[in-house]
């Protein structure tokens, strides 16, 4: 008789939201009953998502989790108040991911951009007002986006220490009231004409290496102006669209920046780091569900009449992965809970936490990728079928590590943080 | 040979006709595959299966190996090894799943041609099969397997599952279903099961596709080599009489592994050589870090690039070596013995690694652009793996290696 399961793997309990156990039996639900039974045909659904929507509507839109940010007295949870934000979502991150992490990204991203403008202590309560109704109006489910991406690269976007956003692209001139925007985006989980809201990252001086020049500014995908293409073919991720955005002349009001010059710069770091806690995420719970279903496999298979499991060797490999899995976990939490006290931990846009949490990112990517190639292995043809996810998770995480700036600018980060260097 | 000023290819061997096949194969990549890709991507019908016939028939790599009084090329082993190192790298360029078939072909040819029991009834059928069409013959291997999923009547051998080897006639009978082949059970030609008697002796007695007591499963869902699609089948009483007998004895088996361990690092190593010409592209052209930092003069992404590099050219030679052993039996021993079956699996360990490693890291350097089927990249990375893993558990495989290297008793 199976003992163990996935709650067996450890986090740390004393960090642990109050909402978590509620939360996370809710979603546990919903992954059991409305995707892991179709996930096997996922990836035949990439462009048109007639499985996968109704998915999504049912999380976001009807169980409402798509309103979480937004304060109470706007139709939201009110999680942006929150001291469990960080523990809180990698909960939710870890438990969509178990069933699908393409899923988890998309649904994850929905708050990338509202992090600017619904979190403490960085409320921009016009703006809540605003796009709140929204998302927290209806029980259709509704995307947003967070582009940052260019043609020209996505990594250096991110390099904001070397480069301070001088190779931004897309640019946005004061014009009046009104922001005009114009460039060409791609890439952005939630594009490929998904999304209702974009904040787009832009300059307002192309070219020079200035915080004031960074621009966070949201974006209606509905404005004139606004064309997006249709989503990419990729080797995974069937459920998270991504696609070409053009931003031609579009007008927005002048307060639909989120903060205003140098603030914009700063908080987006927070951005950053959230984006890392939810990519760590992703990895601990896509690879909760390679456990059960290696367990399953090394269960079910034999080698010289005894369990595959109780070959001493393959028990090896096996243990190595389950060792893996228990850092990975311990260390989304531990980073959830860095975010989460910034009386402890300092702001959540330090360049020690951006660091810190790419460190733990790719970490967490590179053993998880070792981990998935050993076990598909043990699996021989069932490896590649299928039926077993195991390769499912395998082509799905291999975008966690390269996406926010691919592994060579995570290593750089780190290292200028940790040995002071200047030039990387 | 392609990129052989970077990558050298040991030559020892190589005759020019292998230069030149070579070549073909690299303008019916071009021509077949790489100028249709972006429409039809990896449609069977429309891509695969005529590439599949251009060069199997019109190239004629089918019926290379088999005998000239059978119609076929007649080459010998020892020219095969080579001619299967440099075609089957070239091959993979332009589809890693058709290369694999084809190695797979020759695999079985090979070591059926070699004399492990093969009756002289059987090279005949083969040899028509192979030489006679005017279409593609598809083999599909059915190996041993974990135990678990097979019912029947089964043997257990090597610790692992294949269909009992019945007496029956002057033949056999089989009767085994929920078998996993390892390639095309869907719509394979022949099927060459690997199954054993009551006394323990393997055998691989070939079951046609066309049998009416063979079952084909629905075709399932993998994560690559689309050219090869396969199903589990069930054997419902098949007879076999002495013609189907096309390997006996475990030497036998270890010398058609070997032989494909051969074809599955060349083809690994075709794939490497597609994803190198990808990513020297990339590193020509992208800039990072502003606009003056070409990719490849940075010294992070450099030293990256380095080590696929490296990889690649590891896999090259080792898969040259383990030809030159394959063609002189006459040093070595025959491909079934020991000291090269072991050999052909550390070569085959060490590129299948290697190459997986290397995918692995040119898809890290084109971030989002690896991962994306239009530059065509991530299709190498899942064909490799999914070879990778189908012919068989590394940990398992160590045992071999144990045993051979320190006498292990290890199972
Ligand atoms: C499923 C998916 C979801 C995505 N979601 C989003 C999203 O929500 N929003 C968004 O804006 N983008 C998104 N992206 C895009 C992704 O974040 C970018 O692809 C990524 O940041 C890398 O950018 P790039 O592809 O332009 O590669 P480049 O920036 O050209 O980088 C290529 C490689 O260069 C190396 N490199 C980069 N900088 C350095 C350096 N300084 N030193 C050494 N090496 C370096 C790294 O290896 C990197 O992987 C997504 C992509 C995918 C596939």
């Amino acid at each position: 008789m199976k003992i163990r399961s996935i709650d067996d793997v450890t986090r740390p309990v004393e960090y642990l939201s109050p909402l978590d156990e509620y939360l996370g039996k809710m979603i546990r639900r919903w992954a059991e009953e409305e995707v892991i039974p179709n996930r096997r045909r996922y990836d035949e659904d990439w462009r048109d998502h007639r499985i996968i929507e109704p998915a999504f509507r049912k999380l976001m839109g009807e169980m409402g989790l798509q309103r979480m940010l937004f304060p109470e007295d706007l139709g939201g949870w009110g999680m942006g108040h929150s001291d469990y934000i960080g523990t809180g979502a990698c909960r939710m991150f870890e438990e969509i991911a178990r069933a699908d992490s393409a899923m988890a990204v998309a649904f994850g991203v929905v708050f990338w951009p509202l992090v600017m403008i619904c979190c403490e202590p960085h409320v921009n309560r016009r703006l809540c007002e605003e796009f709140a109704p929204m998302f927290c109006r209806t029980t259709e489910a509704v995307f947003a986006a967070n582009a940052m991406t260019e043609p020209q690269g996505g990594a250096d976007i991110e390099n904001m220490e070397i480069l301070g956003g001088s190779t931004i692209r897309t640019t946005a001139v004061l014009d009046g009231d009104e922001w005009v925007i114009n460039g060409h985006k791609l890439w952005p989980t939630n594009s490929g004409g998904v999304s209702s809201l974009f904040s787009v990252i832009c300059t307002t001086d192309p070219g020079v290496n200035d915080p004031e020049a960074f621009a966070f500014i949201f974006v209606p995908a509905h404005f004139p102006g606004v064309t997006q293409g249709g989503p990419y073919e990729k080797a995974g991720m069937a459920a998270d669209k991504n696609g070409d955005i053009w931003f031609e002349n579009v007008r927005v009001p002048s307060w639909y920046r989120a903060h205003g010059p140098g603030l914009d710069y700063m908080y987006f770091k927070e951005v950053i780091s959230m984006g890392n806690l939810g990519s760590i995420a992703f990895v601990s719970g896509a690879l909760m569900n390679v456990y059960e279903r290696m367990y399953d496999f090394v269960t079910e298979h034999r080698y010289a009449g005894r369990l595959l499991r109780e070959h001493d060797a393959v028990a090896g490999a096996l243990a190595d992965f389950a060792a893996d899995l228990e850092v990975i976990r311990i260390c989304a939490y531990q980073y959830a809970r860095m975010l989460d006290r910034p009386d402890i931990y300092g702001p959540r846009w330090s360049d020690q936490l951006v660091a810190k949490g790419r460190a733990y990112k790719y970490f967490a990517c590179d053993r998880a990728m070792a981990d998935l190639a050993r076990l598909m292995n043990l699996m021989e043809s069932y490896g590649a079928d299928r039926d077993w996810d195991i390769e499912k998770h395998w082509r799905d995480l291999k975008i966690v590590q390269l996406w926010m700036g691919g592994k060579q600018l995570c290593q750089m980060e780190v290292a200028r943080w940790f040995f002071e260097c200047e030039t990387l | 040979m392609i990129h052989a000023e970077v990558f050298p290819l040991l030559r020892e061997g190589v005759q020019e006709s292998d230069i030149s096949l070579a070549r073909s194969i690299r303008e019916w990549a071009q021509a077949e595959l790489a100028a249709k890709r972006l429409e039809l991507k990896e449609d069977h019908e429309g891509l695969l299966r005529p590439a599949m016939r251009s060069l199997f028939i019109d190239i004629g790599l089918q019926k290379a190996p088999w005998p000239e009084d059978c119609g076929g090329d007649g080459q010998s082993a020892a020219e095969m090894a080579h001619t299967a190192a440099v075609a089957l790298q070239e091959a993979a360029r332009g589809d890693v799943g058709i290369a694999w078939l084809l190695a797979l072909e020759w695999a079985v040819a090979l070591s059926c041609l070699e004399g492990s029991g093969a009756s002289s009834g059987a090279v005949k059928r083969l040899s028509a099969l192979h030489c006679e069409g005017r279409e593609p013959v598809v083999l599909s291997l059915v190996p041993p397997a974990l135990e678990g999923r097979a019912t029947g009547d089964l043997a257990s051998w090597r610790g692992r599952s294949v269909p009992l080897a019945a007496p029956q006639g002057g033949g056999w009978a089989l009767n085994a279903g929920g078998l996993r082949p390892l390639n095309s059970g869907h719509d394979a030609d022949l099927f060459c099961v690997l199954c054993c008697t009551a006394e323990g002796e393997p055998m691989l007695l070939a079951v046609p596709g066309d049998a009416p007591e063979l079952e084909r499963d629905r075709p399932f869902l993998k994560t690559g080599l689309a050219a090869s699609r396969n199903a589990d089948i069930s054997l419902h009483n098949v007879n076999i009489d002495e013609d189907g007998l096309l390997l006996r004895g475990e030497a036998a088996w270890r010398a058609l592994l070997s032989w494909l361990y051969l074809g599955s690092s060349a083809v690994c190593t075709g794939a490497l050589l597609a994803a190198y010409e990808i990513i020297k592209e990339w590193g020509d052209t992208r800039v990072i870090k502003g606009r003056d930092s070409v990719f490849k003069d940075n010294p992070l992404t450099a030293s990256l690039m380095a080590e696929i590099g490296a990889n690649l050219l590891a896999c090259r030679l080792l898969t040259s070596s383990l030809a030159q052993m394959l063609a002189s039996p006459d040093l070595y021993g025959g491909a079934g013995g020991d000291a090269v079956n072991c050999a052909a699996l550390t070569v085959w360990m060490k590129v299948s690694a290697a190459a997986e490693q290397a995918l692995d890291n040119t898809m890290e350097l084109m971030a989002s652009a690896g991962y994306a089927k239009e530059w065509q990249l991530e299709r190498y990375w899942r064909d490799v793996r999914t070879i990778a893993v189908s012919l068989g558990n590394r940990e398992l495989a160590r045992m071999e290696l144990a045993r051979h290297f320190y006498g292990s008793a290890a199972g």
